[in-house]
């Protein structure tokens, strides 16, 4: 079994927190984030339209696939945003450093 | 398959381009620094931003988006459109727990996803379980791959080529780069490879780009001819597409493959950066891929359930006939199919022989064997692999073709080992081993009873929703509870 130093550097690391103890800003702390999501997900299928009337044609295609389609540009856009706003992370530890100059 | 007019240029094109991947694999092998796991395994979890977007990129894009999704969309009509969101949904889920695995994976030196699960959970039994269910479900994947391979080489060169070559010798041109250069030489293979599937996707676009007044005479004509594929989802139809992007969400995140590259990734800008452009790539992937599907429902009208897979090469033959432009043009969309079906091969593989290596010999056989002794265990299990899928792919009578469609199903029963685990401490071993145990057997059971969705969902979303049930509530009965394991191994890596 490991130490209690090691398990509480374990624990720390998985609740996202720095070695100061300050927490690690990341997507999954915002609960209003995955609200977005579910909201644009919903949005992206077309179970809110009537299903018996027939299709308009909008730039080429079908109403409610532009509606869609407009729903997922809306995912890819706020999936940038959250990854760039959202998620901050602290220092590599000092161990990794001489990845840094990894020509990858 | 319709066999495209290839001539000898087109095979010194094929030549050139496996030769290549070889050339890759050797100077992969020279860029090694040591024989260690984690160098062989996973770059010396050195991947930058350029090589990291573009190995997710062409992993998670198999030969299937270009082969198969347009035959989806000729089949489905306008409501294959959820093909782009269910390649979002994978990204998204990644944002659930990819930032503290990689955290994570830079301070334990996780090698494999077992080491996650190993050092999460202190349970031998679920790192057992969880590592046999993603070993079947990615041997499954990486048998339809090697199929696909020899599919399209026999069939687009009208067996010229004939189905068995093109499995072997594709075969051991990922089994030879390989062996020499590990993930360097998969991720820079990997790299070529996108790059080649893109251009592929660009042909695509300038062979079949349809002006708005083709775009829109297509879609009347659809509207006309066949509304069934152009009117709004019925609820059922809205159902299986929200199931749809749960299932692709949860189980393509865990593919094995993929967490690995999370794992492989330099420091987080270069993870962040390369998930923020693949939440885009749906839309210069799927999107063109629905487009040609959507146009070849008029221009091939009256194809009939499978002969609808036929639509790609019948545009490839097509164009192919048309001009010398347009023949180049198909020539470069046959090799960007073949490039996406070697360049998720040789992930596949390289996972595989990676969890056989460290979680299953590494633990029995050569338990107290040095790094460098698994390492070569892990070569020589990645041809054995290839020698076995091979054998199967070569006598269809005994393959596992029809468990590929399980695949999904079982795959997306790990997912709370890795979402759940990483986000709720309380979450135990026994309540995720119980969980995936009886979440893989409902979804396996209705699938093979002929349940394969219920009410629009599909059988493993169930199995999952049960999976999930049983992770929460299990988790907070007493008794489990205090077994429950926050108790990492001592040592990982």
């Amino acid at each position: 079994m490991m130490d209690a130093k090691e398990e509480s550097r374990w624990l720390s690391q998985a609740e996202g927190l720095e070695p100061t103890g300050r927490v690690v800003d990341e997507p999954a702390r915002r609960w209003w984030i995955w609200l977005v999501y579910v909201l644009l997900f919903g949005a992206s299928i077309p179970w809110y339209l009537p299903q018996s009337s027939l299709p308009r044609i909008w730039l080429g295609l079908p109403h409610w696939v532009v509606i869609s389609l407009t729903a997922t540009i809306g995912i890819a856009l706020f999936t940038a945003f959250v990854v760039n706003r959202y998620w901050r992370e602290a220092e590599p530890p000092a161990s990794l450093a001489d990845k840094e100059d990894n020509p990858l | 398959m319709n066999a495209i007019p290839f001539g000898v240029g087109a095979a010194i094109f094929v030549g050139v381009y496996l030769l290549a991947m070889l050339g890759i694999g050797y100077l992969a092998r020279r860029a090694r620094r040591s024989d260690s796991l984690d160098d062989f395994y996973l770059a010396g979890k050195g991947l930058g931003t350029f090589v990291l977007f573009l190995t997710l990129y062409a992993t998670q894009y198999s030969g299937n988006a270009l082969l198969g999704y347009p035959g989806e969309t000729y089949r489905l009509g306008f409501a294959w459109i959820m093909s782009v969101g269910f390649m979002m949904a994978i990204i998204a889920v990644y944002l659930l727990f990819a930032p503290r695995l990689h955290r994570l994976a830079k301070q334990f030196n996780y090698v494999t996803p077992g080491d996650w699960i190993d050092h999460r959970f202190g349970s031998p039994a679920l790192t057992l379980v969880a590592n046999l269910v993603m070993v079947v479900a990615v041997s499954n994947y990486l048998l339809a791959q090697l199929m696909a391979m020899g599919h399209v080489v026999a069939g687009l060169s009208g067996n010229a080529v004939p189905y068995w070559v093109g499995v072997v010798l594709l075969t051991l041109v990922i089994g030879i780069y390989e062996t020499m250069g590990g993930m360097r030489a998969v991720a820079w293979t990997d790299c070529v490879q996108g790059l080649m599937l893109l251009v592929g996707l660009l042909g695509v676009l300038i062979a079949a780009a349809p002006g708005p007044d083709h775009l829109r005479a297509a879609t009347e004509w659809i509207i006309t001819q066949q509304p069934q594929k152009a009117a709004v989802p019925s609820w059922q139809l809205c159902s299986t597409w929200m199931s749809t992007l749960l299932l692709i969400g949860f189980s393509g995140s865990v593919y094995p493959q993929a967490i690995q590259r999370i794992y492989a990734a330099r420091d987080v800008p270069t993870l962040k950066c390369s998930l923020s452009l693949m939440a885009f790539m749906p839309l210069l992937t799927m999107l063109v891929v629905f487009l040609v599907g959507i146009l070849a429902i008029q221009h091939f009208a009256g194809l009939q359930g499978v002969a609808a897979d036929q639509v790609m090469p019948m545009l490839l033959r097509e164009w192919a006939n048309q001009s010398l432009w347009m023949y180049l043009i198909a020539l470069l969309v046959f090799t960007g199919i073949l490039a996406a079906i070697m360049s998720t091969a040789d992930s596949v593989l390289l996972s595989l022989s990676s969890i056989l290596a460290k979680d299953f010999v590494g633990k029995t056989l050569l338990r107290h064997a040095p790094e460098q002794r698994l390492t070569q265990a892990g070569k020589l299990l990645s041809w054995v692999i290839m020698v076995i899928l091979i054998t199967i792919a070569l006598v269809p009578r005994i393959t596992l073709w029809g468990l590929t469609e399980l695949k999904m199903e079982i795959l997306v029963q790990v997912s709370p080992v890795f979402v759940l685990g990483i986000l709720w401490l309380r979450l135990t071993a026994r309540a995720a081993l119980v969980g995936l145990l009886a979440g893989s057997a409902l979804g396996m059971s209705l699938t093979l009873a002929g349940y394969g969705k219920l009410w629009g969902l599909h059988a493993g979303l169930l199995g999952w929703g049960l999976n999930l049930v049983l992770c929460l509530t299990l988790s907070y009965l007493p008794v489990i509870q205090a077994k429950r394991a926050v108790s990492p191994r001592p040592e990982i890596g």
